[in-house]
Formats: C-alpha cells, sequence, structure tokens
C-alpha cells in the first residue's frame, strides 16, 4: 500500500524535473518512459479507492474455513500466553499420583511422573508459540534481506547470494537444523536458531523472485529516475509488493517451526527436561503408549490441530491475497 | 458458513478419534495366546540344532578385549573367550574352565594355573600357557593402552611358563579379586589367539577368535553380530548338564536400542532373549508366552555422584543434605516402575563384602534434617526459593545420559531438591561426551551407575589414582580412603578383607560421597521355545544348557 502513496507522491516533487508531462497518459501500452513513469498515479488512484489489503481482507471474510482457523488459532495463542491463569496445576509439580487417566482433578490425566498433562500442554503452547514465531522471524529477516539483495543488485553478488542458498537447500531443513543444533548444543534457544537458519533459504528464493518481477514495474523505474536510493526503493516501493506471498510462507513457516521443535524434542535435542514442550513430551509417552494412551494422545492432539490450523490459515491466506492463484 | 464449519470441526474430531483409536489398537495389539500350546506331547529331551537371538541395547565399540571396557563387548568376548574358571550357582564356588586347578602361594603373592590338556583354538591349534601369557602381557603392555583388562589382573610382576600347561603369575602384593578377573570378567582376560591377532592386526576387534563355546562368523555394524556354535567344545562347567559343545547351531544378538521396539520384537518372535525394560515388566511378568527370570542386579544402578572438589560439594554437610532429601522409593517408582531396591551405600546386597552395617549409618528422608545441614553450612534460603551464599545461588548442574530411566529419575531428583532450596539443572550427554566432561570435572553433580561383582569397584570409582583417566568422577582423594582400598586389594583373606572392606564402606557413606538411589531388580524374558536357560543368582546368564524347541 505505502510505496503507492509514495510513488503517487513523488509524482508532483519529481514534476519538476520534466518528466511529469507525460502523466497524463494514464494506461497506455508501455512504449516510453513517459508511459512508465505514467502508470504510478494510475496504480495510485486504483489503490486510494480500493487499497490491496481491504480487497483481500474482504476475500478472507467469505473463506469460513479460514475464518475458522483464525480463530482457533486466536484461542490457541490466548491459551499459551494465559497458561499460567488457566492451568489447573503448576506443570512441573511432581506430587500427584503417576499414570493417572482423564479425571476431574485431572482432565487429561497425569503423566509419567505425575504431572499434569493439560497444565503441561498449555505451557507447552507457550514453547511452540515462542519457537514458531522466533524461528520464522529470524528466517524472514536474514531471508528476506537477501532476497531483496539479491533480486535488486543482481549480477555476481546475486550470483554468490543463490548459490550459498542453494547449498544450503541441499539439505534436507531438518537435517540443516540436526547440524546446527549439534554445533551449538542441544537446547530451546539453539533450536530456535537452528529452524530459522535452516528455512533461510526458502525466504530468499521467494523474496528474490517476487523482488525480480515487482523491480518490472514502471513506478520503480520512475523512482529510480526521480534519483530515489537503492534502499529507499527496496524498503518503500519493492518490500510492500513482495508482502503478500511472503506473509502466506511465514505462516505456513510458523506451523513448520512447531513441528520441527516437536522432532528435534521428541529425539532429545530440543527443550531439556522438565521443559513441558509438545514434542519432548510425546517422546517420553511412546514407551508407555500401550499402558496409558493419554499420555502420547493429548500432546499429539495439541501438536496435529495446531498445525493443521495454522496451515489451513496460510492457505486461507493465500487465497486472499493472491487471487490470481486460486484456480 | 455452519456448514463448513461442522464440516471442518467433523474432520478435526474424526482425526483426533482416529488418534485415539490407534493408540488403543495398539494397545490390544498383543495376539491372543496361542490356544494349540497344551496338547504339543513333552519333548524327550534337548535337541541340538536352531538359532537363538538375544535382544541388546546397545552394540560394542570392539572385540578386542583389551579396547574395550563396555558390558556390550564383553557380553560377546564371554561367549568367544570362555571364563578360564566358572562359578557355580548353586554353591558360588568357582569350578573348572580352561584351567584346571588354581592354586595360590603361601604369601599370596602367586597363582600357579594348570591348563586342562586338549583345549583347542577355533583354528584347531592346541592352547598353551605360553598363549595365556602372550595374551596377559599384551594387556599388561602400557602400549596396547588397555581399558579394563589390565586393572582387573591386578598389579602382576611376572608371568612365567612353567610347562606346556602350566603358568606362574606372581603379583606384586597378594590380589585378591584376580580369580574374580578370570572368572566372570573372564570375557576381558580370554585368550586371544595369536595367529589370528597377527593376521588381522589393528583390525582384531571385529574378527575375534579364541577358545571359548562359540565362534565369531559376522558382525553386521548397527545390527547384529552373529556366533556359530564350535563344535570341538568339550570343557564345559561340572554344573552343566551338557557336556559337549552348545546345542544351537547360531547365537545372534541384534541390537535395538529403543526400549519399545525392543519389546515389539520380542512379542513379534524376532528374539527369544531380552532383558524386559521396566516400564514394560508388568506386562510382560504373566505373559504366558514367556518365561521370566528375574534377579537383583550386581550393582548400584543409580546414584547420584558429587563432584567433591567443587564449590559447594566440597562441604560434606552439602552432600549429606542431598542423600537427607531425596525420596528414594518416589525415584524407584518413577524411573523403574518400582522394580529396584533403595540402595543406601557403594554397594548392594547382591555384592559379596557388603557390610550390614550400612542400613545404620545410612542418610534416612529427612527434609528438616536437609534444611538444617544446608542453613549450618551457610546457605541461607533466599528469594525465589533458592538458597544463596555470599550472594551466589545455589545452583548445581546434573549431568546425565539421555536414558529414559535416567531422564526421569533427574526430574523427580530435580523436584526433590526444589524444596530444599537446591536450583538443579539437568544437562544431558551421550556416553562419549558425559565421559570425557566427568573426567575433566566439569559437573557438580552426575548421575551414574555400574554393574560390578566385586568390592573391588570401590577401589576402581574412589581410589586417587582413579582421578582423571579412571572413573574416580567424585574427584575424591584422601590418604585414609586409598589406604583401605589398597589393602582390600591386598588381602587375600576373606574374613580379613570383608572388615578393610566394611571400612571402606563406613567412610565412604559418612563421608556421603555419592547418593546411592537404587539397585534394580532386572527381569529377563525368554521366548518358551527356548528351553533350558538359566541365570546364577549372580545375575551369569548360563547358556550352555540351552536348546531350540523347533516344532
Amino acid at each position: 500500500m505505502k510505496h503507492r502513496t509514495r510513488a503517487e507522491n513523488m509524482v508532483p516533487t519529481g514534476g519538476g524535473d520534466g518528466t511529469g508531462g507525460s502523466a497524463g497518459e494514464g494506461t497506455g501500452p508501455m512504449s516510453g518512459v513517459g508511459n512508465l513513469v505514467g502508470t504510478a498515479p494510475a496504480t495510485g488512484a486504483e489503490s486510494r479507492a480500493r487499497p490491496w489489503y481491504t480487497a483481500a481482507a474482504r476475500r478472507f471474510a467469505r473463506n469460513p474455513t479460514g475464518l475458522l482457523a483464525l480463530g482457533c488459532l486466536l484461542a490457541f495463542i490466548a491459551s499459551a500466553v494465559l497458561a499460567p491463569l488457566l492451568a489447573p496445576h503448576d506443570p512441573l509439580d511432581i506430587s500427584g499420583e503417576r499414570l493417572q487417566p482423564p479425571s476431574r482433578e485431572h482432565l487429561l490425566g497425569t503423566d509419567e511422573l505425575g504431572r499434569d498433562i493439560l497444565s503441561r500442554i498449555l505451557y507447552g503452547g507457550r514453547v511452540s508459540l515462542q519457537v514458531g514465531i522466533i524461528a520464522v522471524v529470524i528466517a524472514l529477516s536474514v531471508g528476506g534481506v537477501l532476497g531483496l539483495v539479491a533480486a535488486y543488485w543482481e549480477g555476481r553478488l546475486d550470483g554468490v547470494i543463490m548459490r550459498v542458498m542453494d547449498m544450503m537447500l541441499a539439505f534436507p531443513g531438518i537435517l540443516l537444523a540436526l547440524v546446527i543444533i549439534a554445533v551449538l548444543g542441544p537446547s530451546l534457544f539453539n533450536v530456535m536458531i537452528a529452524i530459522g537458519i535452516a528455512s533461510i533459504p526458502a525466504y530468499t528464493r521467494l523474496v528474490r523472485g517476487s523482488t525480480l518481477s515487482a523491480k518490472q514495474n514502471e513506478y520503480v523505474e520512475a523512482a529510480r529516475a526521480l534519483g530515489a536510493g537503492a534502499w529507499r526503493i527496496i524498503f518503500r516501493h519493492l518490500v510492500p509488493n513482495v508482502a503478500a506471498p511472503v506473509i502466506v510462507l511465514s505462516t505456513l513457516g510458523v506451523a513448520g517451526a512447531i513441528l520441527a521443535t516437536a522432532g528435534l524434542s521428541f529425539i532429545g535435542l530440543g527443550a531439556p527436561p522438565p521443559t513441558p514442550e509438545w514434542g519432548a513430551m510425546l517422546a517420553t509417552a511412546r514407551n508407555y503408549i500401550r499402558r496409558a494412551w493419554w499420555l502420547a494422545t493429548f500432546p499429539g492432539l495439541a501438536i496435529t490441530i495446531t498445525v493443521l490450523v495454522i496451515n489451513i490459515l496460510g492457505d486461507a491466506l493465500r487465497d486472499a491475497l493472491d487471487p490470481r492463484l486460486k484456480s | 458458513m455452519l456448514r463448513l464449519r461442522t464440516g471442518l470441526r467433523g474432520r478435526v474430531v474424526q482425526f483426533g478419534l482416529l488418534l485415539v483409536v490407534l493408540a488403543l489398537v495398539a494397545g490390544c495389539a498383543r495376539p491372543a495366546p496361542q490356544e494349540q500350546a497344551a496338547p504339543t506331547p513333552e519333548p524327550a529331551g534337548p535337541k541340538p540344532g536352531g538359532r537363538v537371538v538375544i535382544g541388546y541395547t546397545e552394540e560394542p565399540n570392539t572385540l578386542d578385549p583389551h579396547k574395550t571396557g563396555a558390558a556390550a563387548a564383553w557380553f560377546i568376548m564371554d561367549k568367544l573367550g570362555g571364563p578360564y574358571i566358572w562359578e557355580d550357582p548353586e554353591t558360588g564356588k568357582y569350578v573348572p574352565g580352561v584351567f584346571e586347578r588354581w592354586e595360590a602361594s603361601a604369601d599370596g603373592r602367586t597363582w600357579t594355573l594348570k591348563l586342562r590338556p586338549g583345549v583347542k583354538f577355533h583354528s584347531g591349534r592346541a592352547l598353551t600357557a605360553a598363549d595365556v601369557k602372550a595374551t596377559w602381557d599384551r594387556a599388561l603392555d602400557p602400549a596396547t593402552k588397555t581399558v579394563a583388562a589390565a586393572g582387573m589382573l591386578g598389579p602382576i610382576e611376572n608371568i612365567e611358563v612353567v610347562d606346556e600347561l602350566t603358568l606362574k603369575v606372581t603379583h606384586k602384593k597378594p590380589f585378591g579379586p584376580f580369580l574374580y578377573a578370570i572368572a566372570q570378567l573372564g570375557g576381558y582376560t580370554h585368550t586371544i589367539d595369536p595367529d589370528a591377532l597377527a593376521r588381522h592386526g589393528d583390525n582384531y576387534g571385529r574378527n575375534p577368535s579364541s577358545v571359548g563355546p562359540w565362534k565369531f562368523k559376522e558382525w553386521v555394524t548397527g545390527s547384529s553380530i552373529t556366533l556359530v556354535k564350535n563344535p570341538d567344545f568339550n570343557w564345559t562347567a561340572p554344573f552343566f548338564k551338557n557336556q559337549g559343545p552348545p546345542y544351537p547351531d547360531e547365537l545372534v544378538v541384534k541390537y535395538i536400542p529403543e526400549d519399545a521396539t525392543r519389546m515389539a520384537a520380542l512379542e513379534a518372535g524376532e528374539i527369544d532373549i531380552v532383558t524386559v525394560a521396566p516400564t514394560e515388566i508388568d506386562r510382560f511378568k504373566d505373559d504366558p508366552r514367556f518365561e521370566i527370570h528375574s534377579y537383583l542386579a550386581q550393582g548400584v544402578n543409580l546414584s547420584i555422584w558429587f563432584n567433591t572438589t567443587k564449590v559447594p560439594l566440597d562441604d560434606v554437610r552439602v552432600r549429606r543434605a542431598i542423600n537427607h532429601a531425596v525420596n528414594r522409593k518416589a525415584i524407584i517408582d518413577a524411573a523403574i516402575e518400582g522394580h529396584g531396591v533403595e540402595a543406601h551405600g557403594p554397594l548392594p546386597p547382591t555384592i559379596w563384602g557388603y557390610w550390614e552395617g550400612v542400613k545404620d549409618i545410612a542418610y534416612k528422608l529427612d527434609v528438616t534434617r536437609a534444611n538444617a545441614l544446608l542453613d549450618e553450612a551457610g546457605w541461607k534460603m533466599g528469594a525465589g526459593g533458592v538458597r544463596e551464599k555470599d550472594g551466589k545461588p545455589l545452583k548445581l548442574t546434573l549431568f546425565i545420559m539421555p536414558l529414559d530411566a535416567w531422564q526421569r529419575a533427574a526430574q523427580v531428583i530435580q523436584a526433590q531438591l526444589k524444596p530444599i532450596g537446591i536450583d538443579v539443572e539437568i544437562q544431558s550427554y551421550e556416553w562419549g561426551t558425559l565421559m570425557q566432561y566427568l573426567s575433566e570435572g566439569r559437573h557438580d553433580m552426575n548421575l551414574m551407575g555400574y554393574g560390578y561383582g566385586d568390592p573391588d569397584i570401590m577401589y576402581l570409582v574412589f581410589h586417587s589414582s582413579q582421578i582423571g583417566s579412571g572413573l574416580n568422577w567424585v574427584h575424591y582423594g584422601n590418604p585414609e580412603l586409598d589406604e583401605l582400598l589398597e589393602a582390600q586389594r591386598h588381602t587375600p583373606e576373606a574374613d580379613k578383607r570383608a572388615k578393610v572392606v566394611a571400612d571402606a564402606q563406613k567412610f565412604i557413606v559418612e563421608q556421603a560421597l555419592w547418593a546411592p538411589i537404587y539397585t534394580q531388580q532386572v527381569y529377563v524374558a525368554v521366548n518358551k521355545r527356548v528351553k533350558d536357560f538359566r541365570v546364577s543368582p549372580r545375575g551369569y546368564w548360563l547358556l550352555h544348557d540351552m536348546w531350540v524347541d523347533q516344532q
């Protein structure tokens, strides 16, 4: 949205240097510099009437599955944030009876050390949420910047960045994360870093691709002609234009990161005991799967539902943000 | 919209139900006991042939007896080499194996060992006294960098070949544990076929050859080791009914680290004999398809070891406080489902030399006393429920291995020490890394267990000479204790040695070098198609009468 307002504002400012004359030509065929500049205000005019996010939001509101997913996710976030208020017990308290099936006292039963599973799942949500978001922020900030830089300057820099990304892509993401944790040592913090780093290439490629195509737009040319600096063009004009696919990828990325954390904790490389983490809970539960089904079932359901909900939301966002993909 | 929402919710619920159902199905997966088992006529007796598969948790690093201290390696080498002398499971007395006779000199320093005539290597060549000497010389040679065997053989001064079948071993001082080293620990000290060693060199550990009832056939890395019977074997112990070679054609040891997978393999009939994981014991105990053998382990399978060189565990009062604060019963319940007995000293009742007096001086569960001891040591309760001294919080690391039972135990210990104001941080490392860190003394506390049949284990764990390279991970060096531990090694008279061993235990408990937790009750499940498998009261598996009912 921002880039269009900026472009629009720039035309009058820039009009002084002579290019303003062709502004009136509007949406004519792209055959000359004048035309290129001319498209910018035209797009601006359209966006003034209907900003892209309004349309997207309207499309999203028409998607009931997406709304339901959003509702579920908000409920999940709320339960994680409010875990200390909602949890009926201390998640680390081992004074309860061991391996009790679900009861009124322990709604989802107790685990192999007598801890309340409901409380552990609620607190585990905090861990998952935290890892999911932080890992994506790491991947997005590093991968995004690299993608923008590579696409904007192209040439040798682009080649170097993208070959490094190709090398990282050659490893399956979880394997790369394993290697990073092996180097850094197992801890929750390192898991965030590892998953974040492992997902960098996906963001770099996406951002680079979108930026390359956004760069072809006339308003970029116009901004450059008007003397705007590289970083100004990147952040004012290109970033908002590649935001839509990145939002979708990030949403799905959160789900992937939650799943990866659970997987790493399952094999003992994630949250150290006694941290209530869903994957770690599953890992200990596997020894009791025949005797106490509730140990594995509820953390498993928590992971499944959370990941499912975020994925559905991601799909709905893609439908809303990029209607061309809908077919 | 409403329709879709219910549709989605329905799908989610269905999926949830599916997971639950899967869990339930897994829970019910045990096949019904075979109905037709009853009418088969009782077989006449042992028949040769067939294959027995043993399930084992971890793979050995090598089968070179001088390059390993791993129990997994011993388990194979014991079958390859066979003990030099056997311990009679009924009487506990040593009976002939490779050695027909063994006599100590009057001063207890020299052992005269007489080989049984006619013992042959797997290659067919006859075993001589010179071969035994060559093997032990190799073990004692510093260049070999022997891990376990040299310490077990004791301070040997000289090995002399008297004649083809007679050997004289002279120790610098009388060495009590020597017979144990050539009996139950024979896996580590057995005779290596010198021709095989010359042929394979550094690769001998993957191509071992000796004189025992089983011959090495194949080692598939990460999967299994296969042994075949030695048809010429004829020198087994008199207490076996079978005096010839083993009955089964093959003995396979399969490596399955995961508890649940290993137990599933037992149920599926992929393995015949396995030590049952504690969490699964109740399920297998009354299963008619398996015969269960049970014994109390020889060793203290779980203790908290204190790094006595580091503040605050250099203060005996803090170590005693922790000893008073741990609820052993709760740890046994959580870690091994109650299948064990509380330990209060360095030795369990199953090891010779166990001192009854340990019970009287044991640290009983007493949180008030624990708090008082910490107060006395200057650690005052601070904000947030963590004790402090000179502005430093009472935070201790607890190093463990990522074993299921240890992880459960560690979390219970962490929770039990919290009320007395100790903040415990659990750090989990693989065996190699853990050993290195413990030797370097990076830890405050660690969990550790041992299995050993002789009180000499105290020497290996508490003697000052074992700091750094050995197992003295409590980093404790005390001349008084050193003297006791040396004395018990060099006192051959049983009653005198018992007295010294008791004094050592008293010293160790009073100094609270460990917080001993439990000795485990071991359960071995055997598929009933395998007959006449026995376990000695000391937990030694007696395989020589074993045969496979192939009907």
